[in-house]
């Protein structure tokens, strides 16, 4: 008698065990489950196999080879196409010419196939189809038969209404050749859909044979673990290829060359397979370990499922999990009931992995990470959601409308029930996608929704100003990668959100302790449509608007498709200023220009200004909160230049006060300021310390070394189209062309340069970096600046990126390349250091 | 001691401000109308102002842009009967709004939040 094994799923609903094998190769208890199959045939002296596969079949033959080895004798077939499971068998025809038994090869069973074969000759039946009966029959074909166990009716996947038995199609059936006659040549034919019901309907000897026994479909990722549960508690009996030693109170099964350390407390059914090392002091109870895998002290396994090639450090805790193929676990990561991480992944210390999460393969968990919803197509899953004020990611990779709305609820949830959130986008259909499901969130927690749509984020800071909301968000693309949404949190002033503000938020993500809002009591959602006339009032308010009436400025601007050029180029002609816009129309699929157009942009910006002869130029960043300056002369300023330049504009024009910059700002600053006897005001580098400082009344402006300024007499942000406007209002009133007004500032030389540096040293670096100036002038107010009478040095380290910013200033060239050269030489020295 | 311009032309509401915001600490200085509290307002220096935007034959919102063209460092709030004017961009110059109510926390609250914000930039 021959038997054909059904190996062709493609095992979708296991996935992800099944991403990098075929579904009848998934392990069970450390063998393929179609071994196990293989092994039960045998057992009936059915040796004469035909394998029908589909997916990924070199995989099924590289293993099973042509059979000798298992003592059967294997024949392949794969259909070029799904024929449906009847249409498949047809296509091994010829190799059928006798009585065969089909069996899927993803079961689980110890039937007794002998009782079912005995069954089907004694019946002189055509087909038999082995039933038994289950709890929950829903989601198989239930069929019934008579007194003579002939099958009087089918019902695939009933619903509860339509049960009228428990008794189920188990896949596997005794055929007689005979049945090729009612399959179809090249057709999809299936054997419960098809077949069957015509054989029913002709009346043919179809019998149905109830066999008492273990039978599990491993068809999803909790079956799969179910199934190792049962075979643990010896509810099915299966070959096990691990030797079983002698050990009190447990069943433990070890294969060749296993370490099996002293202290190592094991209980129930335990099996390592070979050349594995269990390090003491670990506890393992009803697990499977496969080959060549390392378990270190203090790790607790219980009903885990652990594939090949995995290490576990330290102190780890997994229950209930499944661990594929080439798996690291951090130290005192903590696994919950469920969880699945998928082939060559990677987790970080202290990780959490929350129950049910199943992990895709090739995945990096940053360490101290708390995973809490699938991970399948982004690359990591980020310790921390928040990158200062914002949230980044991939759109729909990373940053999913699922997660969004998540997000959504947890931002509600920090806030009271019944406030009002101001909530904007710039024009990209990402934005606005995933700005509608944060929305939904946000609704959830019980807080309303004002939706001020497409907008610059200067405009909807100036909102914020006044009263009304708890907080606003923007949506918006990242200048960097068109495929990453950033999501801008903003506190009740418009600034950024501090760093407490997100932990916040995140631990509401994280624990997901979510206030759904009552039935009746969900947020609402309101436009503001005068928020445009409001930021406009409040804009003219803020200039001078004769002085810049009677100059009649001729400017060209590159708006880089951002909404900012549905608005300026208006308030700017209601100020009698000529605008020649560039790229002012919104591009909703395309977004901004990324940073790579940037350099020809401004060149291009440059070249027009020269040849319209306007007053200058200006690139706005998509956000509308950055410029670059080109002057008359179409010299493009860098960030350093346009800082110096602004301050003299705004000193030349008459304002007295305050400036606040950053550290790292040129020291021509003080010097400025002191012949016009104001002052200025060293801040972090971060942006929300300078905001921060701006809202001091005796503030005039606030500037940072990105292109970024804020006028606190209009508002207290970075606003890119009122420095515009300012930019224009100052020049007029101080009467000179830019780069006249740029001639006169001193000059010295500003040198920035960086240092790579991983997370762990960038302390070591600080403190070495500290002890190296205790005998120097230095300041600390954001990394350590060190003051050589007019010259300096900032080291700095970056609070995102793996690196070290080294600035220096001199008024000669060559002592500032100097400054430079050798803090960079003395950052480079102390990373070896601390590297031994 | 923070010291309260609080501009009404109800008496009987000016009163019952000034004493209960007296009892909280503040020094309070009253005004009637519009003109009044601009006369006020040019002899004599406040931390904050509380207007009411109905007033006989003047508009507090015009009071509220004049404060804020002026003297944009002196915080406002609006103080009405009506929830209407939180719609009117106008009233969005203020730094707080409160619909009258016998029960003054509320405007005890605004008054207490508005003030430590300002405080808040003055130490930065």
């Amino acid at each position: 008698m021959k038997a054909v094994i059904m190996a062709g799923g493609f095992g979708t609903r296991m996935q992800p065990l099944t991403c990098n094998i075929p579904k009848p190769m998934v392990p069970l208890m450390n063998r393929p489950i179609m071994l196990h199959i293989v092994e039960l045939l045998k057992k009936y002296q059915i040796t004469d196999l035909v394998m029908l596969l589909y997916h990924q079949p070199s995989v099924i033959k590289n293993f099973f080879r042509d059979g000798a080895d298992l003592g059967v004798r294997i024949t392949y077939v794969t259909p070029l196409e799904d024929m449906g499971t009847a249409g498949a068998v047809k296509c091994a025809e010829k190799y059928l010419d006798e009585r065969f038994l089909i069996i899927s090869g993803d079961l689980l069973t110890d039937f007794n196939l002998q009782k079912v074969i005995d069954f089907h000759e004694s019946n002189k039946a055509l087909a038999t189809i082995t039933l038994t009966s289950v709890k929950d029959p829903l989601q198989f074909g239930v069929v019934i038969t008579d007194k003579e166990k002939r099958i009087t009716q089918f019902l695939e996947k009933p619903g509860w209404g339509e049960v009228i038995s428990d008794t189920i199609n188990t896949g596997i059936y005794v055929l007689e050749p005979e049945i090729f006659k009612y399959i179809p040549e090249g057709e999809n034919f299936d054997f419960s859909q098809d077949l069957f019901p015509l054989l029913l309907k002709k009346k043919s000897a179809l019998f149905g044979f109830p066999v008492k026994g273990y039978w599990r479909d491993i068809g999803n990722t909790d079956s799969y673990r179910e199934a190792h549960h049962d075979i643990l508690k010896g509810k099915v009996s299966v070959k096990v290829d691990e030797s079983r030693r002698e050990m009190a109170g447990a069943d433990l099964r070890l294969g060749l060359d296993v370490k099996l350390g002293e202290g190592t407390a094991v209980e129930g059914t335990v099996v390592v397979g070979d050349n594995s090392q269990v390090k003491g002091g670990s506890q393992i109870k009803d697990s499977v370990i496969g080959r060549n895998c390392t378990i270190e002290p203090g790790v607790k396994l219980s009903r885990a499922v652990i594939w090949d090639n995995v290490y576990i450090k330290k102190g780890a805790k997994i229950t209930d999990c499944v661990i594929c193929n080439n798996v690291s676990v951090g130290p005192a990561t903590t696994m919950e009931e469920g969880g699945v991480v998928a082939d060559d992944t990677s987790i970080g210390e202290e990780s959490y992995i929350k129950r049910d999460v199943k992990i895709w393969p090739r995945k990096v968990i940053e360490s101290g990470s708390t995973v809490t919803g699938n991970l399948i197509w982004g690359e990591r899953w980020k310790k921390s959601l928040f990158e200062g004020e914002m949230i980044k990611g991939l759109t729909n990779i990373e940053l999913t409308p699922e997660f969004v709305a998540k997000l959504g609820c947890a931002y509600g949830t920090s806030l009271p029930k019944g406030s009002h959130v101001l909530v904007g986008r710039d024009a990209t259909l990402s934005s606005r996608m995933l700005k509608r499901s944060f929305l939904g969130g946000i609704l959830s927690a019980g807080v309303n929704v004002r939706d001020i749509k497409m907008v610059s984020l200067p405009i909807l800071r100036y909102k914020l100003r006044t009263f009304g909301e708890v907080g606003g968000v923007h949506f918006r693309q990242s200048t960097d990668d068109p495929a990453t949404t950033e999501i801008v949190f903003l506190d009740a002033d418009g600034l950024d959100f501090s760093s407490s503000m997100g932990k916040n938020v995140e631990r509401i993500f994280y624990k997901e302790n979510f206030r759904r809002a009552h039935y009746m009591e969900p947020g609402g959602i309101t436009e503001l449509p005068q928020v445009m006339d409001f930021y406009r009032e409040g804009f003219f308010r803020g200039l001078d608007q004769q002085v810049i009436r009677g100059a009649g400025a001729k400017v060209v601007i590159d708006f880089n498709h951002s909404p900012a050029g549905q608005i300026l180029p208006q308030i700017l002609n209601d100020l009698g200023c000529e605008v020649i816009g560039l790229n002012t129309y919104l591009d909703e699929q395309r977004g901004a220009k990324t940073l790579d157009e940037k350099p020809n942009s401004l060149q291009q910006l440059a070249k027009i200004v020269v040849t319209l002869e306007a007053r200058a130029g200006f690139w706005l960043d998509p956000t509308a909160e950055e410029i670059v300056l080109v002057d008359e002369t179409g010299r493009i300023y860098a960030p350093e230049e346009l800082l110096c330049l602004m301050t003299a504009l705004m000193l030349k024009s008459g304002a007295r006060g305050a400036l606040a910059v950053p550290v790292s700002a040129p020291s021509v600053i003080e010097q400025l300021a002191q012949e016009n006897g104001s002052s200025v005001r060293r801040t972090k580098s971060m942006e929300r310390s300078m905001i921060e400082a701006s809202i001091s009344p005796e503030v005039i402006m606030a500037g940072s070394m990105g292109g970024r300024f804020a006028f606190p007499k209009f508002q207290a942000a970075f606003d890119g189209m009122f420095t515009v406007a300012k930019t224009i209002e100052l020049s007029t009133a101080v009467g000179l062309p830019l780069s006249s007004v740029l001639k006169e500032v001193p000059r010295s030389s500003f040198l920035q340069g960086k240092v790579p540096c991983v997370w762990e040293k960038k302390g070591g670096i600080m403190r070495k970096m500290s002890e190296d100036s205790l005998d120097k002038e230095a300041s600390f107010i954001d990394g350590i600046k060190v003051s050589f009478v007019n010259d300096w040095v900032l080291v700095l380290p970056d609070q995102y990126q793996p690196v070290i910013h080294v600035v220096a200033e001199a008024k000669e060239q060559r002592r500032a390349e100097k400054l430079l050269a050798e803090y960079m030489q003395k950052v480079e020295n102390w990373k070896k250091e601390l590297g031994q | 001691m923070a010291k309260l311009l609080v501009v009404d032309d109800e008496a009987n509401i000016r009163l019952l401000y000034a004493q209960e915001l007296s009892d909280e600490g503040y020094s309070v200085v009253t005004a009637a109308s519009a003109l009044e509290a601009v006369e006020k307002l040019e002899s004599d220096s406040f931390d904050l102002a509380v207007i009411d935007i109905k007033l006989k034959n003047e508009s507090g919102i015009e009071l509220l842009q004049r404060i804020v063209k002026e003297r944009h460092t002196l915080p406002v709030i609006l103080c009405t009967a009506f929830s209407c004017y939180k719609d009117d961009f106008s009233a969005w110059l203020a730094d707080g709004y409160v619909v009258k109510s016998s029960d003054l926390q509320e405007l005890k609250d605004e008054i207490s939040r508005v003030l430590a914000k300002r405080q808040k930039a003055a130490f930065t």
